[in-house]
């Protein structure tokens, strides 16, 4: 429809969207900078303007202390997982393992349970003295212990969190590589693992790349792995030092949104850098029509590999998750096991705070999820088929979301909706904002993908046939990108369920969610209850998950 | 040296080659010509050892490549063959001269030397200059040249080319075509090339062989497959050719030119060359007249022999030719002629074709391939 111009109704619809998103999106990035030069805490006192919160920070050794940690993390991390991803996808990519599409599963299976409800897991492994592995080199008279808490552990957990990543970006372009590229090699004299090495790898650089800085922005920006493995052992990092100069008293907001600007400059020059690569560097562009991808034979070595994969996947999911279960019918968690009983579990319905989080979270992922995907599919659509003006702002504003870090969306939150009298801060529709702003970038992209598949023509035949503009989007396009929508959705009300980074910033008595919970015991100790309600949301996920991947395919997308 | 003996390649129950033999002298150029699907592909990457056959031998000079009933089965790497591939697989991480040196770099040869070798065989396809050029940056013509470059850099014993053409437009194609032939007979590289275009393959080769469902139906020189192909697949696959069931009368004069009676009446002229006698009286056959042979004429010609009425049923002009369908008394024809022969549809005219243009071919020329797939 590019010979139109635009309508009253597109215009319209395009600047209401313009609005929200000024409201969602760039009024909280400018109420954050606001507060860091504001003297006086937020909804309190004259304004003043002041450096001193910047000058505090950078003469603060602290600071530099947090940093150095973050980033040994993230490179750590980031490390764990090539290492343990690309192997793992050049295995399930390009040779002839048996079990491919199952592992494919699995492999993708830690994007859908967050770090926090992992590294919640590991401990049940992990954690000196209690944790399993522990108990079980006591058992065998072993001097050694094992002890999740710290950089390394925290590297582990989030790297293994990682991995799907690793097999999100370099998947599709190991299978695109033109066979013929390799098999050249083959005949220039080089066997195949020097061709693996000379040249598969060398071809997949790009996405290495990019998938590299995302997985490094993660990780430096994540904030549950820490809260789990590091504030016990009161490790500083960044997301957290954001996090305990907010929640613990007194409270020092100045500092905080200072360390937030810090980060959220770091994560946000990493993603342009990201995009750069992603752009720029692209060998895809000259892999020709290739004679096909066979997948390489591993003869005997198959096994020896499914073994291996298949020992990756129970170290790293079986067994904490195993353990954790296990955990979750205890009434203690002790050096000694005691009878199994299912109160950690019933308490969910009778604990009067429980409750409250479980309806609270359940209303935010239905409720939040509905609004979320209606204003992402409104915007793509704006965006791919209007031409209404402002439209390529509203694409510019939908996106920027990517690069803030959910902590740092967390402190802007409060600065913009503190002070503004509506009954919005302290209530669950913080939380509701917070989440829509957060998660808006994923739903867009993926309605978007889905319209720029459609053809215009199909739209153009129907308004040749009689349709108004606005019937056409609801009878023609719409039902052409169902499936992204629904995908959205389902998305949406999974991340919207496990979300814990801005929630645990936001919420206050009456707004509790299931993550805060988990939060919160975890950190009095109760380790039974915190496995029960840990394993309740992943099974909850995953049956969503599996529910409505049978009915419409799911399109999964990093959401960096 | 190119021994192929019997050399099969099954896909489940499918051959995609079917008991192969060919023999390719030492810088002898042959093509492997075929619709695709017909197994030349397959058969060209056994000899690469991309494929790995299921039975049969290929030799290379005194070199056994591969014998799976000997369990012999050398990996490409070790087989110094060269091969351009149908997208040129060029290495986008690579510059132009990176390229070329890379098969040289395994061989452990002084540096120096690789890149002098590797200068030389750009040198060869005419692109110094462009050593230190990104492969994404150059024409496709020119990255045609560099996998040609790559492919002679190593000094291989066998070339191996897989539809190298098929991605240039048709003027770089004539160009190309000729310049690979003339390399190739320079250096006297023994050569397998494969494609699907006729016109290339008879333009290129010292011998075609005609693949049809896995197997080689017909090798010859480009001339003799033209002119006598061995099977209604290989005469209609040369170009557009009217096929016409006749009986043979055994009745061959001293010219050589043998009497068939046609299906429908009347009668035709083959001239079959030397071999043998007449076919026995009766035998089924099929005559074959090429479309560009067959004369249109509003007089009567003056040879009496395969001579018939015809009326103009169609006409399409093509530009460098017009396309006739004609009735005649036993059937249709079609004729193409010169663009200045003009007939008016549902004109009366002579067609005619002299017996030198006429072929037969056998009446079963159907491969057997069924009993093949129980083994």
């Amino acid at each position: 429809m590019r010979w139109r111009r635009a309508g009253p109704g597109e215009t319209l619809l395009s600047v209401l969207l313009l609005v929200v998103l000024a409201v969602l999106v760039i009024y909280p990035l400018v109420s954050l900078i606001y507060g860091s030069i504001r003297s006086s805490p937020p909804g309190t006192g004259e304004p003043a303007y002041t450096v001193e919160h910047f000058l505090r920070i950078f003469m603060d050794p602290h600071f530099y202390e947090a940093w150095r940690n973050t980033l040994l993390l993230s490179a750590s991390a980031t490390l764990v997982a090539l290492v343990f991803g690309l192997p793992a996808t050049f295995l399930i990519a390009r040779t002839d393992i048996p079990y491919r599409s199952f592992a494919e599963v699995l492999v993708l299976i830690p994007l859908f349970i967050s770090p926090f409800i992992g590294a919640v897991a590991w401990t049940g492994l992990g954690a000196p003295r209690v944790g399993m592995l522990n108990r079980l080199l006591a058992f065998l008279g072993l001097p050694w212990e094992v002890n999740i808490y710290g950089v390394w552990g925290m590297a582990l957990v989030l790297g293994f969190y990682m991995v799907p990543f690793v097999y999100l970006f370099t998947s599709g372009p190991m299978k695109a590589i033109d066979a013929s590229l390799e098999e050249a090699s083959r005949l220039s004299g080089r066997n195949a693992l020097q061709t693996t090495l000379q040249i598969t790898l060398p071809l997949i650089t790009p996405s290495v790349l990019a998938c590299t800085l995302l997985i490094m922005v993660l990780s430096m920006e994540n904030f549950g792995v820490p809260a789990v493995l590091a504030l016990p052992s009161r490790i500083p990092l960044v997301p957290t030092e954001i996090f305990v100069r907010f929640s613990y008293p007194p409270a020092d907001y100045g500092y905080a949104t200072v360390v937030a600007l810090s980060l959220i400059a770091v994560t946000g020059i990493g993603l342009l850098l990201q995009r750069r690569i992603i752009r720029t560097a692209s060998y895809a562009a000259i892999t020709g029509r290739g004679y096909r991808v066979a997948p390489i034979l591993l003869g005997r070595w198959r096994w020896v590999a499914v073994a291996i994969l298949g020992a990756y996947m129970v170290a790293t999911i079986l067994l904490p998750y195993g353990v954790m279960m296990l955990a979750s019918f205890q009434a203690y968690w002790t050096q000694e096991f005691t009878a199994f009983t299912l109160d950690n579990y019933r308490s969910v319905f009778t604990r009067g705070l429980l409750v409250r989080a479980t309806e609270n979270s359940l209303l935010l992922a239905v409720f939040g999820a509905c609004v979320a995907t209606a204003l992402a599919a409104c915007i793509a659509y704006v965006v791919q088929r209007s031409r209404a003006p402002g439209r390529s702002w509203l694409d510019f504003m939908a996106t920027i979301p990517i690069g803030i870090p959910g902590m740092v969306l967390g402190v802007a939150l409060l600065w913009a909706w503190i002070a503004v009298p509506l009954e919005i801060y302290g209530t669950i529709w913080i939380l509701l904002i917070a989440y829509i702003t957060r998660f808006l970038p994923f739903g867009v992209r993926n309605v978007s993908a889905a319209l720029t598949q459609v053809g215009d023509e199909l739209e153009s035949a129907a308004r040749v046939s009689g349709a108004t503009q606005w019937r056409t989007a609801v009878t023609i396009t719409l039902p052409l990108v169902r499936n992204n929508v629904l995908s959205s959705w389902v998305i949406y009300f999974i991340e919207f369920l496990k979300e814990l980074n801005m929630s645990v910033l936001l919420y206050s008595f009456g707004s509790v969610v299931i993550p805060v919970v988990i939060f919160d015991l975890y950190t009095e100790g109760r380790y039974p209850e915190v496995a029960a309600l840990a394993v309740g949301l992943s099974v909850l996920i995953l049956v969503v998950l599996a529910i409505s991947s049978r009915f419409f395919r799911i399109r999964i997308s990093p959401l960096g | 040296m190119l021994r192929i003996r019997s050399l099969s390649k099954y896909y489940g129950a499918r051959a995609a080659v079917n008991d192969v033999s060919l023999e390719v002298g030492q810088g002898e150029l042959v093509t492997l010509l075929g619709p695709s699907g017909c197994g030349k592909s397959t058969t060209l990457r056994c000899l690469a050892g991309l494929e790995i056959p299921d039975s049969g031998e290929v030799w290379l000079q005194d070199r056994l490549l591969a014998a799976p009933a000997r369990r012999v089965q050398v990996p490409p790497e070790q087989r110094r063959v060269g091969m351009v591939f149908q997208s040129y697989a060029l290495w986008p991480h690579m510059s132009v001269l990176e390229n070329v040196s890379y098969p040289l770099r395994s061989q452990k040869r002084p540096r120096q030397e690789v890149i002098k070798r590797a200068r030389d065989a750009l040198e060869l396809v005419g692109l110094s200059g462009y050593e230190g050029s990104q492969p994404g940056n150059i024409s496709g013509g020119q990255q045609q040249r560099v996998a040609l470059a790559r492919a002679l850099a190593s000094e291989c014993s066998l070339l191996l080319f897989d539809e190298p053409l098929s991605n240039l437009d048709v003027h770089l194609r004539e160009q190309m075509r000729s310049e690979i032939r003339d390399l190739q007979a320079r250096l006297r590289i023994t050569t397998i090339y494969v494609t699907h275009d006729q016109s290339e393959a008879l333009a290129i080769s010292d011998r075609v062989a005609i693949m049809q469902d896995g197997a080689i139906v017909q090798v010859g020189t480009p001339r003799e497959v033209f002119e006598r192909p061995a099977t209604e697949f290989a005469a209609t696959f040369l170009g557009k050719v009217n096929l016409l069931h006749a009986a043979a009368t055994g009745k061959r004069e001293a010219d050589l030119r043998e009497q068939f009676r046609l299906a429908g009446g009347g009668e035709v002229h083959v001239h079959t060359g030397g071999t043998g006698g007449p076919s026995a009286e009766g035998t089924a056959v099929r005559v074959g007249l090429r479309a560009e042979l067959i004369r249109l004429s509003r007089n009567a010609p003056a040879a009496e022999k395969n001579v018939w009425k015809a009326r103009v049923e169609r006409a399409v002009f093509f530009g460098d030719g017009i396309d006739y369908m004609i009735a005649i008394p036993v059937g249709r024809l079609r004729v193409r002629t010169p663009p200045y022969d003009q007939f008016r549809v549902g004109e009366e005219v002579f067609a005619s074709i002299a017996p030198e243009h006429c072929f037969i071919v056998g009446s079963t020329p159907q491969p057997a391939r069924q009993e093949e797939v129980s083994r």
